[in-house]
Formats: C-alpha cells, sequence, structure tokens
C-alpha cells in the first residue's frame, strides 16, 4: 500500500494499492493514478508531502523528494513524484 | 493588533490513549487561514495516558520544541538520543533532512501533559540534531524566562529559526512587560490562569493571542497564570 501525506500532522492525501516505484539513479519515480482535482489539491503541497510505501506489518519505507519535484500527467491522470530519499524503519 | 482565538475554537482530537487541542492545522485538522503565524506551525496541547506513546515515525524540515507541563516524555530517536523529560525539561528537535523517533509516556500511573511547537527552520536540509535543557522553575516568577532561541546558552535551547521563547508564572496582580522590536510579532498562549494585555484583551487557560505592530504589551494577571510568549520574525500578517 502507498501512502501519500503532508509533512505536518500527516494529513492524507492519497491511498492506494495501484502504483509504481521506479527506482532511477539514486531516485525513485513514483507513480499512481488520479482524477485532476486531487492532483490540483496534492500540488499546492507539492515541497511538503512524505510517501509510505508499506509492505507487511513490520516496516514502513519513507520517500520524499527534497525539491518537491512532483508532475500530473493530465493525459494519463498519473502524478509522479520524484524522490531523492528513503529510509526504511520498523514499526 | 491583537487576534484572539479562546481555548474553544482550537480542534481536538481523541482517541483511547491521547487527547490533543489543535491550535493550527495539524493532522485532519485543516483550515487555509490557520496554517501558521509566522514560522510557528504548530502548537499542540497534548494529554498522554500512561504507558502509550507515539510509535516510530519520521519528520522532516521542521524545528520541534516540546514543553512537559506534567508527567514525563520519553524520547528515543534515530541519532541514538534516549531521555525521559518532565516539568523543568525542554526538548528542541531538528529534523532537518529526516529524523525518526518515538515519545511515549513511561509511567504506569500519571497522565503526561505536554505542548509540542513546530517552527519553520531558517534553513532547509539542517542536519538533525537534538538537544534537551532544563531550566530552574523558581526563576519563572514574575519574569520573562528565555527557554529557546537562536543562539541558545545557559539553560537555553538553540533553535534554528529568528525566535525566543519564554515561560512565566505571573502572580495574580502583578504585570509584566515586553517590549517587541518594530517588523516582529508576537505569539502569548496562556497555560494556566488568566490575564489581560495592555488592559484591553482577556486572555483565559489555553486561550492564545497573535499579536502584530505592537511594540509594547503590559500583561496584567488576573490571577496567578502561566504563560508562554514566543518573539517571532516578521510582522506583515
Amino acid at each position: 500500500m502507498l501512502y501519500v501525506r503532508h509533512t505536518v500532522g500527516s494529513r492524507l492525501f492519497f491511498e492506494t494499492n495501484e502504483y509504481q516505484i521506479k527506482p532511477v539513479d539514486n531516485e525513485w519515480e513514483i507513480s499512481f493514478s488520479a482524477d485532476k482535482e486531487s492532483a490540483n489539491n496534492l500540488l499546492q503541497f507539492h515541497d511538503e508531502l512524505n510517501i509510505f510505501h508499506v509492505e507487511g506489518e513490520h516496516q514502513k519505507t519513507w520517500y520524499y523528494s527534497s525539491e518537491g519535484i512532483v508532475h500530473f500527467d493530465k493525459g494519463n491522470n498519473t502524478i509522479s513524484i520524484f524522490a531523492d530519499h528513503k529510509t526504511v524503519y520498523p514499526v | 493588533m491583537i487576534q484572539h482565538t479562546p481555548s474553544t475554537k482550537r480542534f481536538t482530537a481523541e482517541n483511547d490513549w491521547l487527547v490533543s487541542n489543535f491550535s493550527f492545522s495539524f493532522g485532519p485538522y485543516y483550515d487555509p487561514d490557520n496554517t501558521n503565524f509566522g514560522p510557528l506551525r504548530v502548537l499542540n496541547d497534548d494529554i498522554i495516558q500512561p504507558g502509550k506513546g507515539f510509535g516510530i515515525h519520521p519528520h522532516r524540515e521542521a524545528e520541534i520544541v516540546s514543553i512537559v507541563l506534567k508527567g514525563q516524555l520519553k524520547h528515543e530517536d534515530s541519532l541514538n538520543n534516549v531521555g525521559i523529560l518532565q516539568f523543568g525539561d525542554i526538548q528542541r528537535m531538528t529534523a532537518g533532512t529526516g529524523v525518526l523517533h518515538s515519545e511515549f509516556n513511561p509511567t504506569s500511573d500519571e497522565e503526561t501533559h505536554i505542548l509540542q511547537l513546530w517552527f519553520m527552520p531558517n534553513e532547509k536540509q539542517l542536519t538533525p540534531s537534538y538537544e534537551d535543557i532544563s531550566f530552574d522553575p523558581k526563576k519563572l516568577t514574575n519574569q520573562l524566562l528565555p527557554i529557546v532561541s537562536t543562539n541558545g546558552g545557559d539553560h537555553v535551547a538553540r533553535i534554528h529559526q529568528d525566535l525566543t521563547m519564554y515561560l512565566s508564572k505571573v502572580d495574580a496582580g502583578k504585570e509584566i512587560q515586553f517590549e517587541q522590536q518594530v517588523g516582529r510579532k508576537i505569539y502569548l498562549f496562556v497555560i494556566e490562569g488568566s490575564f489581560t494585555i495592555n488592559e484591553e484583551v482577556t486572555l483565559n487557560e489555553r486561550d492564545d493571542a497573535r499579536i502584530t505592530e505592537l511594540h509594547e504589551i503590559t500583561l496584567q494577571a488576573k490571577q496567578d497564570s502561566f504563560i508562554l510568549l514566543i518573539d517571532l520574525p516578521g510582522g506583515e500578517e
């Protein structure tokens, strides 16, 4: 499952089990579908997003983009977040 | 200008181990007109039940200050800091590029009451760091005691922002003055008691006041009062 949350107080923007996380050099392109309104709302907070990838009950992976690089492809209704930070931690 | 927010206007989030009152947008509470006052972005007034707390979670790009009002708070983080704080202790954490931490009430029988404040840092991508300091509660009486500042010092935590946080316990009938530089602002939060600002506005327990364009304020305690005052940059809001 993938969760996209605000850095202040963890307000949830997206929760989806349909996503892609593609390593690109030392970064990660995280993509998922979104409608235009939700995407525009997310883009307002592009530099204050934490992305959590949860697989199983015992660990989470935290990603973020230090430069706030988030793109919305209107043709495909796809958001792509280009993360340059990744931390795996136990829960 | 003095913008007074009564405690009843705060958003309350509650579950079986936590009651939290948010003075600014946080978590499920989002008001685009109440996201910050200058660099101050969060003031959460939390009551944590015995043996409970916040499990491991990350932070970034925030200066986080915790003030324990009652009970104990156990902190552990990914920088290998472990500590138990109580009244008289102040914790400052620079989240910077990212830190993981947990916060628990380590006792079996006493609630923990804390204020947690988040500020925007004056620089991005800072190296994460942690500090806790202790102040002498006797020095709070009828004066503003600095507990956090830009430069830090003895019994004063250092923060990466142009601000100073003060605590004070003011006896009923006593006054304290604060002079503010032009172009700066003042945030006031009543921890206990009741007082007036410049004989104009009365603040009661857990109320706040967001003050701009006033260069001198006089706080007169109507009852024994415990206050938090923050001298913040910027005066435009």
